[in-house]
């Protein structure tokens, strides 16, 4: 019965369409899963390393506090030092401002006396007093301008010291204002948090956690694909079947069939099938026909086509114009020839004029000829004046030619200009006359692309709806198959079970009936087994129409792994011995199922150690080992690696 | 059962492995093994990594498969060389 379940497992897979390896699938879930806890763990700390904390410079914050300390020490240092400078600087002036009075005071003294003393120095007098007054008088004046003297090097000091303090002033301010600057700059700084924050390490965080985020989602995505491969299901519900886990059985079979009922045509019942694929060969069919009757014409070729009429009557136009200026060019050419001719001549008949003036001033004609001056000067005058006429007469034959030749000009440009246009147009005539060409064959691209991949989608759910019709089941119908052999299949009570098992082992004899020990219901039984356990005697029988060993059919089926697979004939070797002694419990089912070396085929338990043998023997062609390890040679292990990594 | 280099190693799938050295990576101890196919024979050509984990039931190994794995643990073998 057991068997009949995994066939309709297997069936459901096949339907599904899924070509994947269990033990792939289930090798690359394992490592799918441990690089998520890896990527996982990796986001918890980057997520845990990501506070305000790590890339907040504490640091800085520190010295900028105390710079700011600092600053305003400073800064308070330096208005005093102002203050101070501010004060002397007044009391400087306050001198500057004394001493110049007192100067100003003593120079008009110093007048005054130098007046009144020049007064006494006019006066003629010869008494003692007199004269003594003067004496004092000078005296009194040198005193003044000793004094004077004196005072304006105390007032050159004190203009030099106001100088020098507001010098010094100025500089002091000039500190301070700086200063209050830094001050501003460290303040702003302390109040804006963000000031202290590491961008640069914060942004490269920021990137790795979303490569990982990424990372994470790639492989929770491929986790998923694995999870909702119906080989990957299968093989969970037959597990789950081996341990007897009815719930997951279901949960997991449900799942299975809502992937393959997925699939287009999957859930069809036998009946509609044939109807499905009449509906699909005859809208293959109409669409087929509605292709073959499509021109799939560019819309652009009606407008190539007049463009290329206008063209072609365009060009006509034009060479025509041009031949009618190529015949005015000959005209031009011959008129300019004729005026050529006639300017030819006339510059001949003025050659010969000349030739026929007399140079009369230049020797004496008349002494030689007889001939009176005056006459001779009359018949040059004469000459002249016809030669004056010629002359004119060929200046408006050239007028004639320059005009000519304008015209000449004038005509040619227009020609080149239109040779031009005509070469222009007969390029794009040519261009377009290809793509009118092109434009019947081709078609409209997007149009037959729509119509090829509607072909494609119909031709997919006919090989959708074939598939299908290799399944001689519905998926309904294996669905209730499914739920009636698993309603009817009971499951054996497992410390039963491992009582059983207990009872024969090692009794080779009772192996086989080891292997049967399979239920099925109570029903179709015929016989109950003798066991020990009054509550198996109630519930354990065995079928006896069943000959299949139910361990050989979940080593086989199960696990699908020919690898592991036990041989029919061989009998069950006590090798869970170990294990089973070491337990509390060591005859427990599920001890029993887990020492199967197939309930986990990637792992695998060291059962045995030996020594390696002296007459182990290469098998291969291969001689980079030796064959004798006693004697302390030892396999190459760099060519070992080269092969392994060969392989 | 704990593996030991230049020993045999019986599997309980009945393979047999020659354990040609040892190296703890990551935590973890793998092994560099050759495939018996007798008693008497050895295949040269099926060296695999095994490793070796261990829970409450005793020793068990599995074959490395990753290949980044397989590509770190293939260095630090050649590195002990």
């Amino acid at each position: 019965m057991q068997s009949n379940i995994f066939e309709l497992i297997d069936l459901l897979v096949k339907m599904s369409g899924s070509k994947s390896n269990l033990d792939e699938l289930k090798a690359d879930l394992d490592d799918t899963e441990s690089r998520i806890l890896k990527v996982q763990k990796k986001l918890d700390n980057l997520d845990e390393e990501m506070s305000d904390d790590k890339y907040f410079d504490a640091q800085s914050e520190i010295v900028d506090r105390n710079i700011r300390i600092s600053l305003v020490k400073k800064i308070q240092k330096l208005n005093k030092v102002k203050n101070d400078i501010s004060k002397d600087l007044d009391a400087a002036k306050s001198d500057e401002i004394t001493f110049h009075k007192e100067l100003d005071d003593l120079i008009d003294k110093i007048n005054e006396a130098n007046k009144y003393n020049d007064v006494i120095n006019d006066t003629k007098s010869n008494s003692d007093s007199f004269n003594q007054m003067i004496e004092s008088e000078n005296k009194r004046i040198s005193h003044l301008v000793e004094k004077k003297k004196d005072l304006e090097e105390r007032y050159s000091d004190v203009q030099k010291k106001v100088e020098y303090l507001a010098d010094s002033l100025n500089e002091v301010v000039d500190k301070i204002n700086k200063e209050n600057d830094r001050l501003k700059e460290v303040e702003d700084n302390l109040s804006n948090i963000k000031s202290y924050i590491d961008l640069e390490t914060k942004e490269k965080d920021e990137n790795k956690y979303l490569d990982a985020k990424n990372q994470l989602d790639d492989l929770m995505h491929h986790k998923n694909e694995i999870i909702n491969d119906a080989v990957y299901i299968a093989g969970s519900i037959k597990e789950h079947i081996a341990n007897e886990e009815k719930d997951k059985i279901e949960e997991e079979f449900n799942h299975l069939v809502d992937i393959v009922s997925s699939i287009p045509f999957m859930n069809l019942e036998q009946d509609e099938i044939k109807n499905e694929k009449d509906k699909l060969s005859e809208e293959l069919k109409n669409y087929d026909t509605e292709i073959s009757q499509k021109e799939y014409q560019t819309m652009d070729k009606e407008f190539i086509e007049e463009r290329i009429v206008y063209l072609k009557d365009n060009i006509d136009k034009i060479n025509s114009e041009i031949a009618s200026l190529n015949d005015k060019v000959s005209a031009i050419n011959e008129a300019s020839d004729l005026l050529s001719s006639k300017i030819y001549k006339a510059e001949d008949q003025i050659s010969k004029i000349d030739k026929s003036l007399v140079d009369y001033e230049s020797y004496d004609y008349e002494e030689e000829t007889e001939i009176p001056k005056s006459v001779v000067q009359a018949a040059n005058n004469k000459l002249k004046e016809e030669k004056d006429n010629i002359s004119n007469i060929a200046d408006k034959y050239r007028e004639d030619v320059i005009n000519k030749l304008e015209e000449l000009n004038i005509v040619n440009s227009r020609l080149e200009k239109l040779n031009k246009e005509v070469q222009d147009k007969e390029k794009e005539l040519d261009d377009l006359e290809k793509k009118a060409a092109l434009s019947t064959k081709s078609s409209n691209i997007l149009e037959e692309e729509k119509d090829k991949i509607k072909l494609e989608k119909i031709n997919k759910l006919i090989l959708n709806l074939n598939d299908r019709e290799e399944f001689s089941k519905s998926i309904s119908t294996i669905v209730d198959e499914f739920n009636m052999l698993l309603s009817s299949l009971e499951f054996v009570d497992k410390k039963t079970r491992s009582k059983l098992l207990y009872e024969d082992f090692g009794k080779e004899s009772k192996k086989e009936d080891l292997t049967e020990t399979k239920v099925e219901n109570k029903e179709s039984s015929n016989e109950v087994i003798e066991t020990p356990s009054e509550e198996v005697e109630e519930t354990e029988i065995i079928d006896e129409e069943k000959e299949e060993p139910i361990v050989e059919e979940k080593k086989v089926d199960v696990f699908d792994n020919s690898a592991l697979k036990v041989d029919e004939e061989k009998p069950l070797e006590p090798t869970f011995e170990p294990v089973i002694n070491d337990n509390e419990n060591p005859f427990s089912f599920e001890q029993f199922v887990e020492e199967k070396p197939e309930e986990n085929d990637s792992k695998l338990r060291v059962v045995e150690l030996t020594e390696i043998p002296s007459n182990l023997k290469e098998n291969n062609d291969q001689n980079f080992m030796v064959n004798d390890f006693q004697d302390d040679e030892y396999i190459d292990l760099d060519t070992a690696i080269s092969s392994m990594e060969e392989n | 059962m704990k593996l030991e280099v230049n020993k045999i190693a019986r599997l309980n799938n009945d393979e047999k492995y020659i354990i040609l050295n040892e190296l703890d990576y990551d935590g973890n101890k793998y092994y560099l093994t050759m495939g018996l196919i007798s008693d008497n024979e050895y295949d040269s050509s099926k060296v695999i990594i095994l490793k070796e984990t261990k829970d409450g039931n005793g020793y068990y190994v599995e074959k490395v498969i990753d290949k980044d794995l397989l590509y770190e643990l293939t260095k630090q073998f050649k590195e002990q060389l």
